[in-house]
């Protein structure tokens, strides 16, 4: 993901650059493309994909589907993308499509094979780091952790965790992705939010 | 490490990188749709081979004349750009600038309050009378209509999430005008398109319109004039008041005609339901009361309502005083409550309904 290093925190041995895609951003790649300049789709995609992706395997529990997914949703925007206006919200348009893509998806496939699937959402930390063996590892067993407690939140609010923490949808945008009011989109957020953190805790007793 | 904070740590981890196979085919396609910025047309070569080149030297006074009329022109040019900058300034005189300012690329209105548009980070509430450009996306928060410059209109049902876009005339038909390339402005003899992500619409076309096209998981061309579309569950179901509608899905095309229902799946075939189009547009109807009016009136209303069309004779029956009240009942149910109503005898068969005297 492209660096705008808005601020960094640290856990444990790792400085993790929290990185911010700026709307005007996202739009002046947007009118690079639409100018034919492949690359402003390149980093678009560099900047949005493993979220994307991640949001697809949360959802769909399957990671070939996911990635059908995040084709299916490029497709797409590569062929509107000449007449979207100037202004469009890039993320949220990506975001809201992911989700659409992959509730479509997972309507049409047998719900035993999702239920079998894992949810590796999550795949390494976000940083750029060097960490010793025993740091990745006590990484490693985290990630593990929070992909369980993922897949054990229901759909909804998988989903809606997952568009929020790795899409960076704001409330109002996460209202619209998953069409309900924002209200709603806020009380599932914090719901999920407090399930999973009381699964963490017991995981920790 | 901070368990406590859930979202923090959510936020410490990514997902995967997708496999090199999916970005090369997107990055494929992506490169594929730009189209050349520059078109070079192949210079014509002299006979004699290799082109000759030529250099023209102009005469001092000519170059002189050109720069002082560049120069001109560039004043004449700044100086009308800021006299309509203060001509427009005086028209908005000192109400500042307008939240939602018409302008040419305007492609539909809102007629109603209860709509929102994604722009930017947020959801913005659109009043009454506000402008929708290309590639809008909406939501609806309560029941809402909006009407496009050729006076399409469509009422959008709450929760129902949609993008609305106008189609140039030169797409072609088939299955690429149920998935259009917007266009960046409006030409007046395209056609409105709506890409229907959930919920439900129903749209009214005038008579002598150019088209108009609905997206979802199946794509709908329409011939006709009022239908419906709702968008649930991955499948696409279609009602049709009036006029001709027709269905696409995966490369198979079926007709619907008035008094009709079609329903596809995605990736699946269309096919025609025995759905009823007036109970399932139920929805977009507003309450209406007749307090003793002419049964004629009455079957105005309905004839506009519904995919019925009713035949009264003899004709001076019309002129029958009724009451009817009309909430969210099936319009089948309002034709029978209408027999009961006026006392006339009332025979229904499809959509046909003839009315006699006792």
């Amino acid at each position: 993901m492209e660096k705008t290093a808005i601020r960094s925190i640290t856990i444990g041995v790792y400085t993790i650059e929290m990185t911010d895609a700026a709307a005007e951003s996202d739009q002046s790649l947007l009118a690079a493309y639409q100018r034919g300049d492949l690359a402003g789709f390149e980093r678009i995609y560099a900047r949005y994909a493993p979220a994307m992706l991640a949001c697809a395997i949360g959802m769909l529990g399957d990671r070939a589907a996911a990635e059908d997914a995040l084709q299916q949703v490029f497709a797409k925007f590569i062929k509107l993308s000449p007449g979207l206006p100037a202004n469009t919200n890039v993320r949220a348009y990506l975001f809201a499509a992911v989700r659409n893509s992959s509730v479509n998806i997972r309507r049409t496939r047998a719900r035993a094979e999702a239920a079998s699937a894992g949810y590796e959402a999550l795949a390494r930390p976000r940083a750029n780091h060097s960490p010793d063996a025993d740091a990745a590892a006590l990484a490693d067993e985290l990630r593990r952790e929070l992909n369980d407690a993922l897949a054990r939140l229901g759909d909804d609010e998988r989903e809606t965790v997952l568009l929020r923490t790795q899409g960076g949808l704001t409330f109002s945008e996460l209202a619209f992705a998953l069409g309900v009011p924002r209200g709603t989109a806020v009380t599932r957020y914090r719901s999920a939010i407090t399930k999973l953190r009381e699964m963490l805790d017991h995981e920790q007793e | 490490m901070n368990r406590n904070d859930p979202e923090e740590l959510l936020r410490a981890f990514e997902g995967p990188q997708p496999r090199p196979e999916t970005t090369r085919a997107i990055m494929d396609a992506a490169r594929e749709a730009i189209r050349p910025a520059r078109v070079v047309s192949p210079k014509s070569e002299p006979a004699g081979g290799r082109q000759r080149a030529v250099s023209v030297r102009w005469p001092r006074r000519v170059l002189r004349w050109a720069i002082s009329a560049t120069a001109a022109s560039v004043l004449i040019a700044v100086a009308a750009g800021m006299l309509l900058r203060t001509f427009d300034t005086r028209r908005s005189g000192d109400r500042g600038p307008a939240p939602h300012p018409t302008t040419a690329d305007s492609i539909a209105t809102v007629k109603s309050a209860g709509l929102r548009r994604l722009r930017g980070p947020d959801l913005l509430p659109l009043p009454v009378g506000a402008p929708l450009r290309n590639g809008d996306q909406l939501t609806a928060a309560a029941r809402a209509d909006i009407a496009f410059i050729d006076g399409s209109t469509v009422r959008i049902d709450r929760n129902a999430r949609l993008a609305v876009t106008w189609v140039q005339p030169a797409q072609p038909p088939g299955i690429q005008a149920a998935d259009p390339s917007p266009a960046s402005s409006p030409a007046p003899d395209g056609r409105p398109h709506v890409e229907l992500t959930a919920g439900r619409i129903f749209v009214r076309v005038p008579p002598g319109h150019n088209g108009f096209t609905v997206s979802a998981s199946a794509a709908v061309r329409v011939a006709g004039t009022i239908f419906g579309v709702e968008e649930r569950n991955d499948r696409t179901a279609v009602n049709v008041l009036d006029g001709r509608v027709s269905v696409e899905s995966a490369g198979t095309t079926i007709e619907l005609a008035r008094g009709e229902s079609g329903s596809a799946a995605l990736g699946q075939p269309p096919a025609i339901i025995a759905d009823d189009p007036d109970k399932a547009t139920a929805w977009a109807r507003d309450p209406t009361k007749f307090e003793e009016r002419p049964i004629g009136e009455v079957l105005g209303w309905l004839e506009q309502n519904s995919s019925y069309r009713f035949t009264v004779t003899p004709e001076s029956l019309r002129q029958v005083r009724v009451n009817l009240s009309v909430m969210d009942e099936s319009m089948q149910q309002v034709v029978e409550a209408l027999s009961l109503a006026c006392g006339l005898n009332v025979a229904i068969d499809g959509p046909d309904v003839a009315i006699t005297a006792k």
